[in-house]
């Protein structure tokens, strides 16, 4: 058992695959196993007096989903064209959150040595927001660290 | 080195736990009833105790066996008469046991937990009761020893004696926990629990030295388990009852025992320092060992067990009945694709009713296996009511009513804290010393009820005491100490709100503060952790007679009925508990329904003044209104933010304006089209009356909505900073809507419990600790829009409403018809300099009495009552008719010399009363 652990992990650090999207302007992407699913926009709440970032929550099968603009969280423009954004559900800290993002990409295969560190400001983001730069034939994509964009501010 | 998760480990923790629960009140009882004894009871303590220690030794948990065998042995004398449980030996057991539950609790490190304390006490219990000359076979050490001649368990003689009483034999058994157990498929605590059913275990252990080593050449075979036990069953006989070889079974015979030299050394020093211990405590009468702390913790180690729990028993009946509705669901849900595939419309409405029907029970059904019962919390107070009762010297009879009421897990768990607080209260507070109550002429032991009873789908828990009740008085006069109220709105609170301000935080009403109390921990506190729950606290108490205090709790938090609202956008859910009634204004009526008080707008409702918050505001959200035109919601964009925080208020702004239209020209035309879209969106005013159980406000909303059960989910992390809602919920449609927590809002708004109140002083505050003035009642009035008047109350007769095309007049003057007759009524402006009233449709008289005949003044509301120091400036604004001013709420307000007005205007009424009118104003 213990063996084919780590025949698994060793495969895990060499490949990763990403789901990409648009934020903004940007490239970005998470790790596809992070991702529970893709939804649309519908039916979304707004919450009154949330943080700005906030865009508002959803009903998941459920259970009450929050949906983070990350590009806001990141000091971005609020999104605008909701008629292509997408919520990608991921699962944070034992919680189901939404990223509202503005448009859903491919899914991109990683390989660690091609992952470059972050130069230290991408289009106006702080870098503490993303893990790393994969090099593509076509684009650059940004690496986001779930944790960070979703980290609460103990501000607001 | 042990790891909780070990199933075992786990089992044995559950069952301890299991025969734990029940011991508290099984000691009390054994306690009252001395020496005669219940032999069934004390059998049921020992057999805990006993099986406790019985795996513990299995387990290899030493200092949870000593201490076990230490109880047992105590109890055992109990039970052979040997000895009279007293209070004293109760108490020594009951510590014990405190200690073995903590033991238990924290399984891991329950070797590195001191117990020597309570093992010396125990000890010293067994030693008191034996004559000197036997003493000594407590330090006599047995070695009991396998036919072999390998010595397996050392005891002592005195262990071994008692265990022998009664015709008992010995026997030493070897199981072999890979042949005897598990090959068998049973687990050594079977195997220990089999044999605790026919006999008493001595010792118990897995010996592993005689596994042998690796480097021997053969594996063993075997992990030998071996037990010493005593029963009754004869040599002959016990073969029968094992599954093991009979060769393994020894009857242990005197030669299989060998004297040992008394204690080893390392006991020898050991003991020594348990005397030194046990010497200072002995020369008191009763042994006590840090007993306040050690029993003010009771309730909150309570707590954390209970928050540790993370598995519940479940009635397996219900499980049954659940799983086949759940077969059930999965039927219906089969025809259901069915029905759908096929566009079979009949059958899909078929499967339809049955799915609504099989959730509805299947709720029901989960719901019930979150159902506890009271008496897990009631259970543990007869322990806290002997205990402090003890310490404090007083004499307290609990009595206990309802402990079988049903209710949420989560809220008795929430429920535990509170109602200690409250039961602690009692006793430290409520009931008084012996004395004291002898001289009130009461009998002497003191009387708590603990009641737990259903009551309109919600259970009420009361706590009341027949102590020396809570003073209303000494509290507003404690708060007004504090700074928590002014002494003006400690004079004009009545009853209930002072018993309510018990509630603030940080008071305590404690004279000394004690031990017991006044630990910082207050009612505040109770009631927050109430509020958590989504209860209602009420006190009720009679000074000199008792306190009763009731708490209102849903049946369950998961599932609440709730009426929903529309604030803007949103639909909000409001739970019913809070809400008390719904109020609907039609915009006509708005104006003479809607006051302004201070910057709170107020409504009045059946002579109460509630005040008003509006929901849109303090969410900063925009409302909206539905435009008749095309039938659309369009956003009311009345106010700039801006406007809205002003004093200003919509509103105060609505009601303004019948009277202002025609008085402010350069105005007029925003004011007009505010009116216009405001009747013309013939919206009314929607009010929800919620109740936070100390106080009541009205929430203004865009429209409301059905009554709905919701199921309350909580929300995430990053709204955790959103304090007004309670979580979410999710609608019939699939929306998501939140749910107001009314408390919270009503501290959002900024209104506090005391805010009805607050605007009767206000104004006072800043003069206050000037000096003390004489306190007026006054009747606060306007004329033109921004100038306000006032009279002293007690010259007032009544206040009517008239239509202006009532008003007659005749001549200069003016008169109306007035219970037959004609009433003279005046404007202010007709004696004194001051802007013009200009009359609405209907107006306001103010009826006075003056020198026995009545006359009336033109008023314009808002008509309010206010109690002030009578603090006139009598030069500022001193005019004929105008007394002086003086300053209400932040409002230069006018005297109004009543007296003077009717001299001027009709001197002939009198000629003496000038001065009984100075007179009657200084009543």
């Amino acid at each position: 058992m213990s063996l084919s652990f780590t025949v698994n992990n060793s495969q895990l650090s060499k490949t990763t695959e990403l789901a990409t999207f648009y934020i903004g302007e940007a490239l970005c992407g998470i790790d596809i196993l992070k991702v529970q699913e893709i939804n649309k926009v519908t039916n979304l709440t707004r919450v009154p007096q949330a943080p700005e970032y906030v865009s508002g929550i959803l009903n998941l099968r459920g259970s009450i989903v929050t949906i983070i603009d990350i590009g806001r969280k990141m000091g971005l423009e609020p999104l605008e064209d909701i008629e292509q954004s997408r919520i990608i559900i991921v699962k944070f800290e034992n919680e189901y959150v939404g990223l509202l993002v503005d448009r859903i990409a491919d899914i991109e295969v990683a390989e660690a040595d091609k992952i470059s560190p972050t130069p230290s400001s991408v289009k106006g983001v702080d870098e503490k927001f993303f893990k790393g730069v994969l090099r593509t034939e076509r684009d650059l994509i940004l690496i986001l660290d779930v944790k960070e964009v979703l980290k609460v501010d103990e501000s607001d | 080195m042990i790891n909780e998760d070990d199933e075992l480990i786990q089992t044995y923790v559950e069952e301890s736990r299991d025969h734990l629960s029940d011991i508290e009140n099984d000691l009390l009882t054994i306690e009252k009833m001395g020496a005669h004894l219940d032999e069934e009871l004390i059998n049921k303590v020992f057999r805990a105790a006993h099986s406790i220690k019985g795996s513990a030794g299995f387990l290899g948990l030493r200092n949870i066996k000593d201490l076990s065998h230490k109880i047992e042995n105590v109890l055992g004398m109990i039970r052979n008469h040997e000895m009279i449980p007293d209070p004293e030996i109760i108490n020594i057991l009951l510590h014990a046991f405190d200690q073995l539950k903590k033991l238990i609790n924290n399984i891991d490190q329950s070797d590195q937990i001191d117990i020597a304390k309570y093992v010396a006490s125990l000890t010293r219990l067994t030693t008191i009761v034996l004559s000197s000359e036997n003493k000594e076979i407590f330090s006599n050490m047995v070695d009991i020893c396998l036919p072999d001649g390998n010595a397996v368990f050392r005891l002592s003689e005195f262990d071994l004696s008692q265990s022998k009483k009664g015709a008992r034999h010995l026997y030493l058994v070897e199981c072999d926990l890979i042949h005897d157990v598990q090959k068998k498929g049973k687990t050594p605590l079977t195997i220990l629990s089999d044999i605790q059913d026919i006999g008493i275990i001595l010792e118990s252990k897995v010996d592993i030295a005689r596994v042998g080593t690796l480097e021997d050449e053969a594996l063993p075979n075997g992990i030998p388990f071996i037990i010493l036990f005593a029963t009754i069953i004869e040599p002959d006989q016990i073969t029968t009852l094992f599954e093991i070889h009979m060769d393994k079974i020894h009857h242990v015979t005197e030669d299989m025992m060998i004297k040992s030299l008394p204690k080893n050394e390392a006991c020898q020093s050991k003991k020594a320092t348990d005397q030194t211990d046990l010497a200072p405590e002995k020369q008191k009468s009763v042994p006590t060992f840090e007993p306040c702390e050690q029993r003010l913790k009771i309730g909150d180690e309570h707590l954390q067990v209970s928050k540790k729990e993370t598995s519940l028993r479940v009635n397996v009946g219900l499980l049954d009945s659940l799983m086949v509705m759940a077969g059930e669901l999965v039927l219906s849900r089969n025809q259901l694709l069915q029905a759908i595939s096929s566009g079979d419309r009949q059958a899909s409405k078929a499967v339809g009713q049955r799915i609504d029907l099989i959730t509805t029970e299947l709720q029901e059904a989960i719901m019930m296996t979150r159902m506890q019962s009271i008496g897990n919390i009631f259970n543990k107070f007869p322990r806290l009511v002997r205990d402090l009762s003890r310490d404090l010297g007083k004499e307290i009879e609990l009595i206990l009513e309802g402990e079988e009421v049903e209710l949420d897990k989560t809220i008795i768990e929430g429920l535990s804290d509170p109602l200690t607080h409250l039961v602690r209260n009692a006793i430290d507070h409520g009931i008084e010393a012996p004395d004291a109550r002898r001289k009130a002429g009461k009998k002497i032991n003191g009387k708590i009820f603990l009641k737990a009873y259903h009551e309109a789908g919600q259970v009420n828990i009361e706590i009341s005491d027949d102590g020396k009740g809570i003073d209303g008085d000494c509290l507003a006069s404690k708060a007004v100490l504090k700074g928590a109220i002014s002494k003006e709105q400690s004079i004009v609170m009545s009853d209930r709100e002072r018993l309510n301000l018990i509630f603030l935080p940080g008071f305590s009403t404690a004279e000394n503060v004690t031990e017991i109390s006044g630990r910082g921990v207050g009612m505040d506190v109770v009631q927050n952790n109430l509020d958590k729950l989504g209860g209602q606290i009420e006190i009720d108490s009679k000074p000199g007679q008792g306190t009763k205090i009731r708490i209102k709790l849903p049946l369950t938090l998961a599932i609440i009925p709730s009426l929903l609202v529309t604030v803007g956008d949103e639909n909000f859910a409001i739970p019913q508990i809070n809400v008390d009634e719904l109020l609907r204004i039609p915009y006509t009526q708005v104006k003479d329904r809607i006051e302004v008080v201070g910057n709170t707008a107020v409504v009045r409702l059946r002579e109460e003044l509630l005040p008003l918050i509006r929901t849109a505001d303090v969410l900063g959200i925009d409302c909206r209104y539905i435009d008749p035109a095309d039938q659309i919601k369009k956003p009311n964009k009345r106010h700039s933010i801006a406007d809205r925080r002003s004093k200003k208020s919509p509103l105060i702004k609505l009601h303004y304006l019948p009277i202002t239209e025609s008085l402010e020209p350069l105005n007029q035309s925003e004011r007009r089209t505010q009116m216009d879209r405001r009747s013309r969106s013939n919206s009314a005013l929607n009010i929800v009356v919620v109740s936070t159980g100390v106080f009541k406000y009205g929430l203004v909303v865009d429209a409301l909505h059905d009554s709905e059960e919701i199921v309350v989910k909580p929300l995430g992390r990053h709204l955790k900073n959103c304090k007004g809602y309670a979580g979410a919920t999710i609608l019939g449609n699939g929306h998501v809507a939140l749910i107001l927590d009314v408390t919270r809002f009503a501290q959002m708004a900024g209104l506090t419990s005391l805010s009805g109140k607050n605007r009767e002083a206000q104004g006072i505050g800043a003069r206050e600790g000037q000096n003390i003035q004489e306190i007026q009642t006054l009747l606060s009035f306007r004329n033109a829009l921004s100038e306000h008047f006032a009279v002293p109350l007690n010259l007032v007769q009544r206040v009517e409403k008239v239509k202006a095309s009532d008003i007659e007049r005749i001549g200069e003057k003016r008169v109306i018809q007035y219970r037959d007759a004609s009433l003279p009524v005046i404007f202010i402006e007709e004696v004194a300099e001051v802007s013009p009233m200009v009359p609405g449709e209907d107006v306001l008289i103010i009826v006075f009495s003056v020198a026995g005949r009545r006359l009336g003044l033109f008023a314009a509301p808002p008509i309010d009552i206010v109690e002030v120091p009578l603090i006139i400036d009598d030069t500022t604004l001193k005019q004929t008719g105008i007394m002086g001013s003086i300053v209400i709420g932040n409002r230069t307000t006018l005297f109004v010399d009543i007296y003077e007005i009717v001299e001027k205007l009709y001197p002939a009424w009198f000629e003496k009363l000038n001065q009984n009118y100075a007179h009657r104003l200084s009543d």
